[in-house]
Parts: structure tokens; C-alpha cells; sequence
């Protein structure tokens, strides 16, 4: 297993991780903004890159742009929705503007359909067993991406510290501050989530049975 | 887990295990990033500062008009947090961290992230602070960078910059390093603003043959930057093997000739500003001259067209507007140019940077208002499009009685930079358009509005202003005004003193309910009063700011006090301010805790006991035992209390004051006592009039504690003494007999200490006369006399030589003593002398220099 470029912080609820961050970007911690950075790059990079397409230059400059409002704007954040959310709202914005200039590719048209359904799915997912070679197709790994780029931060942080990062259950509820049988639901969650976005995707796609 | 689980867990597990390629940004892009985000902190903490001496500034502008009465200025909102975290950030900006003096080497210097400078003797580092190292070049320097940092030079009294041929290296490889400089270091100019702005690159192809291109302005600065990745739409330097060269920007191209000055287009971010903004003269060494061209001409700052929405024809006579945007209190006023035949066209020049909205007015058209616009950095384009506007009509009512007010002002708070307008309007705002004032009738017509659903403003001598959203239906509107309401207060010291000219802000809390955003600025009068009428019934907060002569002394964390306005009523908000100067205040107390009145307490400045009683500070100690000195200058001071007679002083402790501060305390008087009397040696008759004084010794070192003068009887009594070791000096005054000392005394527990009985032998007298290395005699110096055993007679602390360089002592007690004369820093050497009773002694002192 590759380790993830951007492990979970040890850190205890991300709400509470969130809510200290925002304090401290009020209060003018400078050293605040790098931390926003460090811990929300990784993801939201690749939240826009399956958004955007191959365009690496236009990629770095929606989350520049991102982040750049986002702390010239701080003060407008609610806390209704986690930093991260709010962060990929303001790329959403981002992204429409982006879109009114270049085509947009299919996996950002597919996505940008599906970004108002993803946060309502929990229920239950139908999946079988699949094959080798369709894990090793290019179309999955990119479906793999955006289904995960399109989760909550706490479902992509447990899914790839479960399984890209190989830990375990035990070390992820550590991680996280949480006890083991809330490390334990929560990956149960990301699972059901990540399913329910991927077969979501893979079936607008058409390319994974 | 059930069957689905399993399966559900396996597909995820495989698909993340297997088929997840994360897409990761790169290294180079999170630095950037990571730059970018601290520029932009850095940015906001200088925009703080920008505030703070913007509400100074404004202050000091609004105040100066002429007499000052109390009125309502119309400023940008000073939210309270904002406010005082806006000046919190000023205190807390971090300093300029200097230049490493010492040497390492390159390598270790780039690696770590700092410009390395060399002036021909080894290398420095340079560290960046908000990531721009700062130097300042007056001849000749080497300067490398690492990636991504940014160099700015000052360059003092003009010459020329010489940029040598560059190549790329790695900072970890002292070799390769090494070779690149041989070949000279790459200096680079970027825009000021990131991507995607232009990026200026001078670079030149190392074929091996350094090439050169010359930089020339007058004292100025150039903003340099290594190369780093990710810029587009560079501009570089062609050098050709024949010599010549070209400047290039995108498909901008200007061949450069030898010798011959060329100038830039104003997107060149490299200034003199001495020598006028946005243009840099760049001459190239090629071997041959080339022939001259032309440039393109410097783009003014704002510029554009101006056109009749409807027929879309250029006007002829118009108004352009450069209102700052506005987050306090105005920082300066807007610019207004008005235009006259223009045919539609205009143009500004040397706008001050700043942060914009940009307002075209036409008689007979609705304003025309731009987004918040960056002037002054780079060519802003405008094109406005005048309409004939909309027209609003109303009624102004007392809402207690329903009768119309006349004369009221309203403003349509969309067709305006409306938060630079007074609440009161001056006469100069009553050709705006948009600003009208009520007729007898109550009734108001805006003509020519942007929008047919503006926002008004109203405001009328007695009531609170007012604010209405129209929402664009037909048909008069009406506003209803109520009662305003009025704060006072007064400003103070801690003795109650008032303070005029004192600077005050009120500020309403919830910015949310007035889109107009204001704070009301107050200076107090001769009575340290202020009153404000007229205002609205909000919750403000009222911030004292400080005096208006002592601005650079105003408290990072000013006083406030919260205020909740009442329509027709009055509230008040009082401050206290701290004494100007230090202040010692307090009680004087005996052992008991019982104050001790009608004393003297004497403060002296630690160190100059003697030397210069008109600094002491001498202030009575009331019945009750207060005391209270004010206006001292920080340091510490000793401090003495009289005893029961005059020239009777009694140390008591030592008080180190800060400067301004006030430092309250207790002095309690000792228990202790030290008495006794003098006899003479031969035959033991009491000797009257002996000054006797007291010495202390603390830390090893013996120090002016007390005196007293003996009566009649030949007795003394030093009482309210506090522990400690003490050593008498008794001083006969009646020119016989000698001084003496006594033994340690030690004073433990309030005891009291005797009788000390002193003999006092017959005295010796010496004429001691103080000379300079000429021979000529020195007037007022003084004397140290120390005994064989090294103590301090300290009998001479006021006595300087006359004249004629004489000093004459009396009642030198027998036995071997050292002399030496001191005036200022200059002392002579060491005499000593062996006195004997009844001599008289001449002494010469030379000073040394």
C-alpha cells in the first residue's frame, strides 16, 4: 500500500479541531493560515483536480484562489458545515467561473451533476465483488479519486488511513481521539459513502458493472 | 458483520488499495502557496497598521478645522474588536529581524531560505521577513537567491545595477555553486502581485560568454526575485552572439542599443521613484550600436471613456471620483477631477495605491460606480455608461407629532460614497448630485438615482438620522424621524484634573443595522467635557483614543466604555487618564501603622545625593500622612524623610519609578533609634552644634543614611530608624576640634541604639588648594577624604573650591588620611597626609588632565 500524501492529523474531533483553527484565524494567528493549508491541501486539491480535469495549472489556481478568499473571508465562516466543506464550497464557486471560460471535461460534468445528491446518500449500497482487471482500469482509479475527493474530510481521512495507510482500527480511533467502537462507525459510514458516490459515478460513467 | 458488510468492506478495500493514485499538489505549489497565504497575513497586518494611522490621521484632519465644536463626522466603521485588534496587530508586528553579521557559507545560507550577500569578503545571509529580504546596495555587491524569494534593493545615490549572466544551481552543491557564480548570480524582477500578472525575467543564455545587461535609475528601489516555477508571460533580455539585444514582453519587443537609455512600459514593475514611477531605463553593452526606437508610451493609472447610456455618445463635461475604500475612519479624502470638452475621454495619473471605487457623474445622469478596484499599481480601464437615472420623491415627519421638517438632508446613500459624507452636510457637498434638503413641506426630490430602490439617509438638527430601503415601488415615500439622543462625558487624570483636547470615538456595535458605517469623533473642551447630540439610539462603544498633542504615546489597548444611546436622553461616558510623568503617592506611617504628618519626604535621584539638589523633589506629608509627588522621570530614587528639624534627613528606602506610571505605597518609619552626645577628648565638656552623620552600610557599600545636628547638651537623637548597620560620623563646627567616628552600631528589631558617646580630640585644619596640570586653580572641586582604614569622610559634599582652587577643612581628626580632588570625571591623584593635632595642613592636588 502506497501511504497517503496527506495522513490524518492526530487530532480529536474535527469539529473541535475546525472551531480552534477558525478562533485562532480571527484572533490573526499567522501561523494559523499554514496550519489551514496543511491540513486541507491534499484533499481539496484533489476535489478540484476531478473537477477540472488534467489542467494542473488551472487546478493550482482554483485552490490558490480558494485558499486566498477563504482567509480574506474568514470572518464569514459559520460553522454550520467543517472548514473543509466551506473551503469546497468557495471552490465550487470557484469552478463555475472557471467553467464559463474553458469545456468542461465529463468526469467535472458528472461530478458537478452529482454534488448536490452525494451529501444526501447514506443509504443502503448494492456492490459485488470486483474483478481484478476493472481495478486496474484507468476509468477506476479516477472514479476512486473523485469519490473520495467528493467525501467529508473525517470519511476520506478514515478510509485512507484504513486503506492506503494500512492502519488499523485501533490506531485510527488513537489518531483521532475517538474511542474504538466511533473509529469502528465511522469507517462503517465512509464505507457506505464512498459505495454509494462511486456506484453513483460508475453508473453515469457506464464503464464499471 | 453481515454478508453485504463483508462484501461492501472488500470492494472499498481493493478500490483504495489498489486503484487510488492520490493527485497531490506539487512541492513547489504548496511553497508557493504557503508564501502566498503569510504575504497576504502580513498584507492584512500592515493594512491594521494602515488603519490605525489612518483613524490618527483622520482625527487629526477632522479636529484642525478652526474652532472646534462638537459635530458628527461621517467615517468608515470602527467595529470595537476591529479596532482593538487593529492596533493589537500594530504592537504586535514582528520587528525586522537584521542581517547575520557573521560569515557561513552559501549553500547553508540558501538551503535554509535566506539571500545570501557578498561584498567581495565572504558571505552573509540576508533573512527574509513576510519574505522579502531587504538590502541596501551603495556599490558593488553580489546577490544570490534561493527559489522563490524575493530581494529588494535600495539602491543609494544612483548608479548602475549590473546583472550578470545567470545559470541555475543546486543550493546543496557548494561546487556547482561555486561555478555558477563564477559566471555571475541571477537577479530577476517580478510584478508585485503574484500570477497571474506578468513576470519579469532578465535571463541570459549561458553560452558560456558572460553576458550583461545594465540596469540604470536614479536612488530608488528595485524589487528583485530568483526565478520561480510556474510564471508565464515573462520578459527577458535576448542577448544575441553579435551582441545585440532585445527586451521582450509577451510579443512586446525593443531592441536595446549601447549606451542608449530605453524606457518600459508601466506593467514593468520596477520603479525609481525618484525618477517617476513605472518606468526603469535598461541599456544594454552589446559591441555595436544599434539604431534607436521607439517605446510605447507610459499608460496612465485610470483612464477611460465616458459615454450617454442611452445614445451611446461621448460626453463632453464630466466628474470622475477616486473614492479610497473605506474599513475606518476615511484614511484621506477622495480625488475629484472634472473634465471639460473632454469628448468623452479622461485620464488620472499618479494615483496613490489604494484600494478604489471609482465614481463618474454628469449633470443630468445617474453616477456611475465601479467595484472595489485596485488603483495606482496597475493601468485600470474604465468605460461608463451614463444613464439619465431614476427620480424618488418624499416626505421627512416628526414621528412624535407627524408635522413635517424642513430642512432636513437626505442623501441617497447609493449615489454617493455616501460614507464620506457627514451626517451634518457641509455646504461643499450641496452641488452633489443625490443630496437634497427638505422644503417647508417636509418634501424632497433625488433625481438622476443609479436605482430606483436606493437606500436614504436623513438627517435633521434634533432627531436621530435615519435610514430607509426604498424598494423601487412608485409613490412618495416617508421617513419618520425620532428624538436623538445625546452622550456626554469628561475626560480626567487620577487627580481630577480635565483634560482638553483629549481625542474620543464613539462607535455603534452592530455594524449589521447601519449599512451607512460611522463613528462619531469627539475632542474634549477646556473642561475636559464632550457632548454629542443628535445621535441615534444604538448600542456604541465609546473609545478613548488620548490627547491630541501626545498622539504617539496613545495606548494600544484604549479605554472604553459601552453606552446604550436612548432617543431624548443623555448618557454619559467618563474616563481617567494617568498623570503625565510618574508619580510617587502614598502614606507615611510609623512603626505602628499610625500615619505621621507634617514631615518633609525628600525624593533624590540614587546616585546624586549630593551633587545636585535641584533635582531632589521635595513635597510636605500632610496631617493625615499622605504624601504626593507627581511628574518625576523614571529611574530610582532614594527616599528620605526630615526629622523633627529642618536639614535633619532620614533615609528610608530606595523607589525605582517607571516612566508614566504610578506607583503607590506606604513608607513606613523604622522603630529604631540611635542617640547619644559629644564631649570634647580633653576634659569631657559637651560640645554643641555637632552635625552628626549617620551612615548605612548595605551590600558591603556605606551610604548617606541620616543626619541630625546635637543641641545644647551636646546631644542627638536619630529616631525612625529601620534595621541595619549604621556608623556614625560626628562633625564639630566649631573649627578646634576634630571629627570622629564611631564604631558599628547595628539596629535590629526597632531597638534603640545608646547613648553613643563620642570624645572629639582637637582637629587639625588643612587648606587644600586644587590645581589643574598648568598650575592654574580649579574652581569647584570637590574632595574625597578617606580615613587609613578607607572609609568616605564624606565631609565635603557641598563644599567646592573657591577661586582660588581653596577648600579649607577644620576638625581633621589625628591620624593618616588620602586626599583627592574631583571635578566632573577628572581626578588628581592620591595625597595623603598625617595630621596631627592643632596643625595646620596645606595640601596641593593636581587633576590630571
Amino acid at each position: 500500500m502506497t501511504p497517503s500524501p496527506n495522513p490524518a492529523p492526530n487530532a480529536s474531533s474535527g469539529a473541535v479541531v475546525d472551531r480552534e483553527l477558525h478562533r485562532r484565524l480571527l484572533a490573526g494567528d499567522r501561523a494559523a493560515g499554514g496550519e489551514l493549508v496543511e491540513r486541507h491541501l491534499q484533499p481539496l486539491y484533489e476535489f478540484v483536480h476531478y473537477r477540472v480535469g488534467a489542467d494542473r495549472a488551472a487546478v493550482e489556481d482554483v485552490v490558490q484562489d480558494t485558499f486566498v478568499v477563504a482567509l480574506a473571508s474568514i470572518e464569514t465562516f459559520d460553522g454550520r458545515s467543517s472548514l473543509y466543506g466551506w473551503l469546497c464550497g468557495i471552490a465550487k464557486n470557484k469552478l463555475r467561473t472557471l467553467r464559463r471560460k474553458h469545456k468542461p471535461v465529463p468526469l467535472a460534468d458528472i461530478l458537478d451533476e452529482s454534488d448536490a445528491e452525494i451529501d444526501a446518500i447514506l443509504a443502503k449500497v448494492d456492490s459485488e465483488d470486483l474483478p481484478d482487471q476493472v481495478l486496474e482500469a484507468r476509468e477506476t482509479r479516477e472514479l476512486v479519486g473523485a469519490a473520495l475527493a467528493s467525501l467529508p474530510l473525517d470519511y476520506r481521512e478514515a478510509l485512507v488511513g484504513k486503506y492506503v495507510d494500512g492502519k488499523s482500527t485501533a490506531e485510527l480511533a488513537a489518531a483521532s481521539g475517538k474511542g474504538l467502537k466511533a473509529a469502528e462507525s465511522l469507517l462503517f459510514r465512509s464505507r457506505e459513502a464512498f459505495a454509494r458516490v462511486f456506484q453513483l459515478l460508475a453508473k453515469k460513467r457506464g464503464g464499471i458493472a | 458483520m453481515s454478508a453485504h458488510d463483508d462484501l461492501l468492506e472488500r470492494n472499498v478495500a481493493r478500490l483504495l488499495g489498489r486503484a487510488y493514485r492520490p493527485v497531490a499538489p506539487s512541492e513547489e505549489f504548496r511553497r508557493e502557496l504557503l508564501r502566498r497565504i503569510e504575504a497576504a497575513a502580513s498584507d492584512r497586518a500592515r493594512a491594521s497598521r494602515r488603519e490605525r494611522a489612518a483613524l490618527v490621521e483622520c482625527a487629526e484632519r477632522e479636529l484642525a478645522r478652526g474652532p472646534f465644536a462638537p459635530s458628527r463626522f461621517v467615517f468608515g466603521f470602527v467595529a470595537v474588536a476591529a479596532l482593538v485588534l487593529a492596533v493589537l496587530a500594530v504592537w504586535r508586528f514582528v520587528a525586522q529581524e537584521p542581517a547575520r553579521p557573521e560569515r557561513e557559507g552559501l549553500a547553508a545560507i540558501l538551503a535554509r531560505g535566506a539571500v545570501a550577500r557578498s561584498d567581495g569578503d565572504g558571505w552573509r545571509a540576508l533573512e527574509p521577513r513576510d519574505g522579502v529580504a531587504h538590502a541596501r546596495l551603495a556599490e558593488r555587491a553580489t546577490f544570490v537567491t534561493p527559489a522563490a524569494a524575493t530581494l529588494e534593493l535600495a539602491i543609494e545615490g544612483g548608479g548602475t545595477l549590473t546583472l550578470l549572466a545567470a545559470s541555475e544551481f543546486d543550493a546543496g552543491d557548494d561546487a556547482a555553486v561555486s561555478a555558477a557564480l563564477a559566471r555571475g548570480s541571477l537577479v530577476a524582477a517580478r510584478a508585485p502581485r503574484a500570477p497571474p500578472g506578468p513576470t519579469w525575467r532578465f535571463e541570459f543564455a549561458c553560452d558560456g560568454t558572460p553576458r550583461r545587461a545594465a540596469v540604470e535609475f536614479a536612488a530608488g528601489e528595485l524589487r528583485l526575485a530568483a526565478p520561480g516555477a510556474g510564471t508565464s508571460a515573462c520578459a527577458h533580455l535576448e542577448l544575441s552572439t553579435d551582441g545585440s539585444a532585445e527586451l521582450v514582453l509577451d510579443s512586446w519587443r525593443a531592441p536595446l542599443a549601447a549606451g542608449a537609455a530605453r524606457e518600459l512600459c508601466a506593467d514593468a514593475w520596477i520603479s525609481a521613484p525618484s525618477a517617476g514611477s513605472g518606468r526603469t531605463r535598461v541599456a544594454s553593452e552589446p559591441a555595436e550600436p544599434a539604431p534607436p526606437v521607439s517605446v510605447p508610451t507610459p499608460t496612465p493609472d485610470v483612464f477611460g471613456e465616458v459615454v450617454d447610456a442611452a445614445t451611446g455618445e461621448p460626453l463632453d463635461a464630466f466628474t470622475v471620483v477616486l473614492a479610497p475604500v473605506l474599513t475606518i475612519p476615511r484614511p484621506r479624502e477622495p480625488r475629484s477631477e472634472s473634465f471639460t470638452a473632454a469628448r468623452g475621454r479622461f485620464a488620472i495619473d499618479e494615483v496613490r495605491k489604494g484600494d478604489y471605487i471609482v465614481w463618474v457623474g454628469a449633470r443630468g445622469h445617474a453616477y456611475f460606480a465601479s467595484s472595489v478596484v485596485e488603483l495606482g499599481d496597475q493601468p485600470f480601464e474604465v468605460r461608463a455608461e451614463l444613464g439619465v437615472g431614476a427620480t424618488l420623491t418624499g416626505r421627512v415627519l416628526d414621528r412624535a407629532t407627524g408635522l413635517p421638517i424642513a430642512g432636513a438632508s437626505v442623501i441617497s446613500e447609493s449615489d454617493v460614497p455616501a460614507s464620506m459624507i457627514e451626517l451634518h452636510l457641509d455646504a461643499k457637498y450641496e452641488s452633489w448630485i443625490a443630496i437634497e434638503r427638505t422644503d417647508g413641506g417636509g418634501r424632497f426630490v433625488l433625481e438622476h438615482l443609479r436605482t430606483a430602490a436606493p437606500r436614504l439617509r436623513v438627517t435633521a438638527p434634533g432627531f436621530a438620522p435615519a435610514w430607509l430601503a426604498c424598494d423601487g415601488s412608485t409613490g412618495d415615500v416617508e421617513l419618520s424621524l425620532t428624538p436623538g439622543a445625546t452622550l456626554v462625558g469628561r475626560v480626567e487624570d487620577s487627580l481630577g484634573t480635565p483634560q482638553r483636547e483629549h481625542v474620543l470615538v464613539a462607535v455603534p456595535m452592530d455594524s449589521s443595522q447601519y449599512p451607512l458605517y460611522w463613528s462619531e469623533q469627539i475632542r474634549t473642551d477646556d473642561r475636559g467635557e464632550f457632548r454629542c447630540v443628535d445621535l441615534p439610539a444604538i448600542q456604541c462603544v465609546v473609545v478613548h483614543l488620548g490627547s491630541l498633542a501626545d498622539r504617539a504615546n496613545w495606548s494600544p489597548v484604549p479605554a472604553v466604555r459601552y453606552v446604550t444611546l436612548a432617543a431624548g436622553e443623555e448618557r454619559r461616558a467618563d474616563f481617567t487618564t494617568p498623570l503625565r510623568g510618574a508619580r510617587v503617592f502614598g502614606r507615611l506611617l510609623d512603626p505602628s501603622g499610625a500615619p505621621v504628618g507634617n514631615r518633609t519626604l525628600t525624593l533624590v535621584p540614587a546616585g546624586e545625593t549630593v551633587e545636585d539638589p535641584t533635582r531632589w523633589r521635595i513635597t510636605n506629608v500632610e496631617e493625615d500622612g499622605r504624601f504626593d509627588v507627581r511628574g518625576l522621570a523614571a529611574g530610582t530614587y532614594e527616599l528620605y524623610v526630615s526629622a523633627r528639624a529642618p536639614m535633619e534627613v532620614l533615609y528610608q528606602l530606595s523607589v525605582v519609578v517607571e516612566k508614566n506610571h504610578e506607583l503607590e505605597l506606604d513608607v513606613h518609619l523604622g522603630g529604631g533609634s540611635i542617640s547619644g552626645r559629644a564631649v570634647a577628648a580633653d576634659g569631657g565638656a559637651p560640645l554643641a552644634g555637632v552635625v552628626w552623620i549617620l551612615m548605612r552600610t548595605v551590600d558591603g557599600r556605606e551610604d548617606f543614611a541620616a543626619r541630625v545636628i546635637g543641641d545644647g547638651d551636646g546631644e542627638f537623637e536619630i529616631p525612625s530608624l529601620i534595621d541595619g548597620d549604621y556608623r556614625l560620623l560626628a562633625l564639630p563646627q566649631d573649627g578646634v576640634h576634630a571629627l570622629a567616628s564611631s564604631a558599628r552600631l547595628v539596629v535590629a528589631g526597632g531597638a534603640a541604639v545608646g547613648p553613643v558617646e563620642l570624645a572629639l580630640g582637637r582637629g587639625a585644619r588643612a587648606s587644600v588648594r586644587v590645581l589643574d596640570t598648568a598650575g592654574a586653580p580649579v574652581i569647584g572641586a570637590r574632595l574625597e577624604i578617606r580615613d587609613a582604614h578607607g572609609s568616605d569622610l564624606s565631609l565635603t559634599e557641598l563644599q567646592r573650591t573657591d577661586t582660588q582652587g581653596l577648600l579649607d577643612l577644620v576638625g581633621m581628626p589625628e591620624g593618616r588620611f588620602t586626599f583627592v580632588a574631583k571635578l566632573g570625571d577628572i581626578a588628581s591623584s592620591e595625597v595623603a597626609h598625617d595630621f596631627v593635632a592643632g596643625e595646620a595642613a596645606a595640601i596641593e592636588l593636581r587633576l590630571s588632565r
